[in-house]
């Protein structure tokens, strides 16, 4: 029933897996980052003059901050994986860019 | 055939990035499944019902985000208090260590979200589907009716669930009875929509799909709480030096006939254990000490009549014949950390005032000389009120030499929530004492003088 372990899947699943370890460690940092960010800044002041006191929908200031910084999160978390991956592979015996073939 | 339960381990561990395969729970009763379903109904309890409590004509919990207001029973925290917020957090934290270092992953098994979650999305799973030998037959099963109409009702009740949850999660941060009544006229701003509906799928997929795949592949404090682990630490682990040799044997063999040990390998540790592992392989990082192994060990051994315990709570030393030290240097130091921050807390919340006073000094004149040979500075005071009554403000003003006030005896009214920002003068004779000094403001509600607040600031003069 079990499918066995190829190549593909193996690459599809590690994949996955990165993907979940990046957007969740992202996750958590953007919720401390909202908390601590909105906790000092209101929204109106950083609408500035755009809005008028009265029209400013919080929320939805609140809700793109989340994203946003969820976003450059994410982007931090997988450029260090990334980076990461490129240095063990470098690493790795056999593999060394410094090794004269 | 005398292999410990390492021998097995080796056997089947396949490649780290096998294909995943799906988890069947098989479902147990006994007295830690009692804990958690216990641990289950307070906490879901709480998270649906809290925020239709009303208190004072209002949301008893609300963190009013469109507000900027946090009511928590009788307290009201603004963007100010923000100290208290990571304070708790801060606490939070350390109990979650302290609680580790005691009892193991105690965080895991009982009150995790994901945990609950998945238990309540389980039992409706359950509900639908049937038990474990019924939801694998139905997965391998062609699509028919049955299948169809089992998996549709699961999917109707899992999708309204999880959109309550959505819509309860919202209702923390925006008032739910207005969030109900917008919900139901179809009214709902598109920010408490989307929230509604990006919470709610998360939970649908996290308690749904994801279960233990979160634990074993997401979670940090999954990767790191071994780190708060030492001999002492309570966990979840198989007697292997009773169970094995390990073994299938005759209903009416005597005990340790043969020479087998007390497993009679009968797997059911295994097939109630929600992230699919064996705890004969010893302690993994993918247990999360729900101690599901624990009750189905023990329902068997009673069946045979073999003395329970054989999967226990116990502690390294414990297995290895030593003592185990509940209190040890660790313990102390997270202890000790932990009751000095909580009293710390408990300390601060009971000393906060409810009024906050920032002063601002004229940043266009340093000082200006009056005909009358006095010097004066002018100051805008922000006088903040943190309570929920409308409050009448006084304020003095104290410092070296003789300090009057313009106007002489200020005071504001200022209303729940506000920030009144108030222009006051400050007049002293220009030349004694010589120099700048620093005077104290204080600002005073008249109902209720414990309630006050002060705030130094310079007041410039000539110098001489």
């Amino acid at each position: 029933m079990a499918t066995p372990p190829t190549e593909a899947t193996g690459n599809r699943r590690r994949r996955a897996l990165a993907l979940g370890a990046v957007l969740w460690a992202s996750f958590l940092a953007a919720c401390a980052g909202t908390m601590f960010f909105f906790a000092f800044v209101a929204p109106e002041d950083l609408l500035g003059n755009y809005a008028e006191s009265d029209h400013i929908d919080r929320l939805g200031v609140y809700t793109l901050g989340f994203f946003g910084l969820w976003c450059l999160g994410a982007l931090a978390s997988a450029l260090a994986l990334y980076v990461h991956r490129q240095i063990s592979a470098d690493d790795r015996p056999g593999n060394s860019r410094e090794t004269p073939s | 055939m005398n292999a410990g339960g390492n021998a097995v381990a080796e056997a089947d561990s396949g490649s780290y990035y096998q294909a995943h395969q799906k988890v069947y729970p098989r479902e147990i009763g006994g007295r830690f499944a009692r804990l958690r379903v216990l641990a289950v109904w307070v906490l879901l309890g709480l998270y649906y019902l809290l925020p239709w409590f009303q208190l004072h004509g209002r949301q008893a919990v609300l963190f009013d985000l469109a507000e900027r207001k946090f009511y928590i029973f009788t307290l009201v925290m603004w963007p100010q208090d923000f100290i208290f917020l990571t304070w708790l957090l801060v606490l939070a934290a350390l109990s979650l260590f302290f609680f580790t270092a005691l009892a193991g992953r105690l965080w895991c098994a009982y009150a995790c979200p994901q945990t609950v979650w998945t238990e309540s999305f389980l039992w409706l799973e359950r509900l639908t589907e049937g038990n474990r030998q019924a939801r694998i037959k139905l997965d391998a099963a062609p699509w028919g009716l049955e299948k169809l109409l089992r998996k549709g009702s699961k999917q109707v009740l899992w999708v309204s669930f999880a959109a309550w949850t959505g819509f309860t999660f919202v209702g923390f941060f925006t008032p739910i009875r207005a969030l109900a009544s917008d919900a139901l006229g179809l009214s709902l701003s598109p920010w408490e929509l989307f929230w509604i509906v990006f919470y709610g799928f998360a939970t649908y997929g996290n308690a749904g799909y994801l279960r233990e795949q979160v634990c074993k592949y997401m979670c940090p404090y999954a990767r790191f709480q071994s780190a708060m682990f030492d001999k002492d630490t309570l966990i979840i682990t198989y007697d292997a030096e009773r169970g094995e040799p390990r073994g299938a044997r005759r209903r009416t063999a005597a005990r340790g006939a043969g020479g087998l040990g007390d497993c009679i390998d009968c797997t059911w540790c295994v097939q109630v254990c929600p992230t699919g592992i064996d705890i004969r392989k010893g302690l993994q990082i993918e247990c999360i000490a729900c101690a599901a192994c624990i009750d189905a060990c023990d329902s068997v051994m009673d069946r045979i009549g073999y003395p329970r315990g054989l999967v226990r709570y116990t502690t390294q030393h414990a297995l290895d014949h030593g003592t185990t030290h509940v209190v040890r240097p660790r313990i102390m130091v997270y202890g000790t950390i932990l009751a000095l921050l909580a009293i710390g807390f408990g300390v601060a919340l009971a000393l906060r005032t409810p009024l906050g006073l920032d002063v601002i000094r004229d940043r266009n004149s340093l000082f200006r000389l009056l005909d009358d040979g006095r010097i004066e500075n002018v100051y805008t005071l922000k006088i903040l009120n943190k309570s929920e009554l409308n409050r009448r403000i006084d304020v003095t003003v104290t410092g070296p030499g003789e300090l009057t006030l313009d106007p002489a005896q200020p005071s504001y009214s200022v209303a729940p929530g506000e920030v009144y920002p108030a222009v006051v003068r400050v007049r002293r004779d220009a030349y004694q004492p010589i120099g700048s000094e620093t005077i104290q403001f204080h600002a005073t509600a008249r109902d209720n003088p414990r309630v006050a607040a002060t705030h130094a600031a310079r007041l410039l003069a000539p110098s001489r």
